[in-house]
């Protein structure tokens, strides 16, 4: 067994090796030659076939970028501070609501009502609501960004707790841990993986929602650019908004999910 | 011989989907201090049941539980606990795992890491001290539940069929180590109740083997196992062994048939 063992890390070192001296997989190849192929039609369909009104070549897009450039940057990170902040106080919220109410069950009867309530109901519809009671700046769309993120976060805290394997809590208590200490050092950690799959979901929904309400009412920020746009019929423009969009959202949950896997670097991964 | 450990009437009853089901039935058993105690039983006989009672993780419907003379309302790590499935938490390294009930034992840190570092070579796992369980065997992640149920150095080990997922030769690695680790730090016998379906670890183990009848378990009857300690892995070859054995056999069978 233990030869075995030893040839098994030989062989994974080696791969490893193979793996660090090639700069690019096959897996790799084959994507980046989607995306030429991709950008190839998109030039050739926008030269002949589609009028520039209804979308924009890649050229046109690459230019707006450089006519817009300050307000662009001004934009993008009006939209980011939405986005970031909004989805910190609501998923701090909903984990931190999620635990008290798994903790104490009169906290639970009175928490749960209100989220049931809550949960139903889209956020985006809320929006009128908001730019009603608190205008059209930041503060109505930090706040629905919150609820989105909290309505998720705290029904994934709940469900994960519920499913810790029972075994580790019995361990832990015939070791001599409290119920704090149980908290602290079992239930937190073992629901993390699960808490990083909703970050995830919370990630893409307060763009969406930042988005959302940007559209609606807003002085600043990519939705209200790509609203502006549209008034012009600057399809350049919305499309700049709509990549800058996408490639943010996609490194944002990149970054979830580099910060997740280091911390989760203890669970058993199947790949 | 005075109790240690008393078990007086003790019954349990669950509210399960399908009505009620009686799992324990006036279970009494007294187990001396220092003793090896192993209970065998048919499946669902509520083996797993009794012994999370002794621990104080499940309450008895009835009867009662003593300790050392103390009732038992709560699990206590003087009395810490094997179980049947991987108990090692997967987000704590070797060293944080075996030393886990040493945090809440008012020790200091460095007495912590050394009685760590030592059990940790006691139970063969050198060199491991911050692999995570996921990098670990079957065997070595036993070795480290075992090793966590040993630091804080309790009078009472209950092990709930504990090897049972292990393959022959590394069980047989384990029950002897078990043995060499069952007397605690001042050289006193620990008190040990070890539930396994293995009838020869049983034995090769065991003072006295306590049997027990099907659902609703109760104890049938207390064999001694006379067979003088140290034992060599030999004596499973002898005729006594075997004869043992047998007994144990036929009044588990018996009991079956006659549901
Ligand atoms: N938490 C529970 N709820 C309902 N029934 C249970 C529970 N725990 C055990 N039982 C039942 O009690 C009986 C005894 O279980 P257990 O103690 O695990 O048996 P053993 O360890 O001897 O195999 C079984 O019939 C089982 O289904
Ligand atoms: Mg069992």
């Amino acid at each position: 067994m233990k030869q075995n063992e030893r040839a098994k890390s030989v062989d994974a070192v080696s791969d490893e090796a193979t793996k660090k001296r090639r700069w690019i997989t096959g897996e790799g190849a084959v994507s980046v030659i989607t995306v030429l192929i991709l950008v190839a039609l998109w030039t050739a369909l926008t030269d002949s076939y589609i009028d520039d009104l209804y979308f924009p070549s890649p050229m046109d897009t690459i230019q707006v970028v450089g006519r817009m450039e300050g307000v662009l940057v001004d934009y993008f990170l009006a939209t980011m501070y939405r986005v970031v902040v909004g989805m910190l106080i609501g998923a701090v919220l909903g984990v931190v609501c999620g635990v008290a109410m798994s903790w104490n069950k009169w906290i639970n009867s009175v928490l749960d009502p209100l989220i049931e309530g809550l949960r139903p109901i889209p956020a985006v519809a809320l929006i009128p609501f908001f730019i009603l009671w608190f205008g059209i700046g930041d503060t109505g769309k930090l706040i629905l960004t919150a609820i989105g993120g909290f309505t998720v976060m705290v029904v994934t805290t709940l469900e994960a707790i519920k499913h810790v394997s029972p075994i580790y809590i019995m361990a832990a208590r015939t070791l001599g841990a409290s119920r704090l200490d149980i908290y602290r050092t079992i239930i937190l950690p073992a629901i993390t993986p699960t808490l990083i799959g909703g970050v995830r979901v919370t990630v893409a929904l307060s763009f969406a929602l930042v988005i959302a309400s940007e559209f609606m009412g807003a002085q600043s920020g990519l939705g209200y650019m790509i609203m502006l746009a549209r008034r012009t019929l600057q399809t350049d423009a919305i499309l700049v908004g709509v990549i800058i969009i996408g490639i943010t959202s996609w490194i944002v949950d990149r970054f979830v999910r580099i910060i997740g896997n280091y911390l989760t670097r203890w669970a058993p991964r199947s790949e | 011989m005075s109790a240690y450990i008393s078990i007086a009437d003790v019954t349990k009853s669950f509210a399960g989907t399908a009505g009620r089901i009686d799992a324990l039935q006036n279970v009494n058993l007294d187990v001396p201090a220092g003793e090896f105690l192993c209970l065998v039983g048919p499946s669902g006989c509520g083996k797993s049941t009794l012994v999370f009672i002794i621990a104080g993780l499940v309450k008895a419907s009835g009867g009662e539980v003593r300790v050392g003379g103390k009732p038992v309302v709560e699990p206590d790590p003087d009395r810490t606990m094997v179980f049947q499935g991987d108990a090692v938490f997967p987000w704590m390294t070797v060293a944080q795992n075996i030393g886990y009930g040493l945090r809440y034992g008012g020790i200091s840190k460095t007495e912590q890491a050394e009685t760590v570092k030592q059990l940790i070579d006691l139970v063969g796992l050198t060199g491991f001290a911050d692999a995570f369980p996921k990098e670990l065997s079957g065997g070595m992640k036993k070795r480290v539940d075992l090793a966590r149920a040993y630091a804080t150095n309790p009078t009472v080990l209950l092990m709930d069929e504990p090897f049972g997922a292990l393959d022959a030769i590394t069980k047989e690695k384990m029950q002897v180590d078990l043995m060499r680790l069952s007397v605690t730090d001042t050289g006193q016998r620990r008190t040990i109740i070890f539930v396994t379906h293995d009838l020869e670890e049983a034995i090769f183990l065991a003072d006295r083997v306590a049997v027990m009848t099907p659902r609703p378990g109760a104890i049938q009857v207390v064999l001694d196992v006379p067979f003088p300690r140290p034992r060599e892995a030999s004596i499973r070859l002898s005729t006594e062994f075997q004869a043992l054995r047998g007994q144990i056999r036929e009044l588990l069978v018996t009991e079956e048939e006659e549901n």
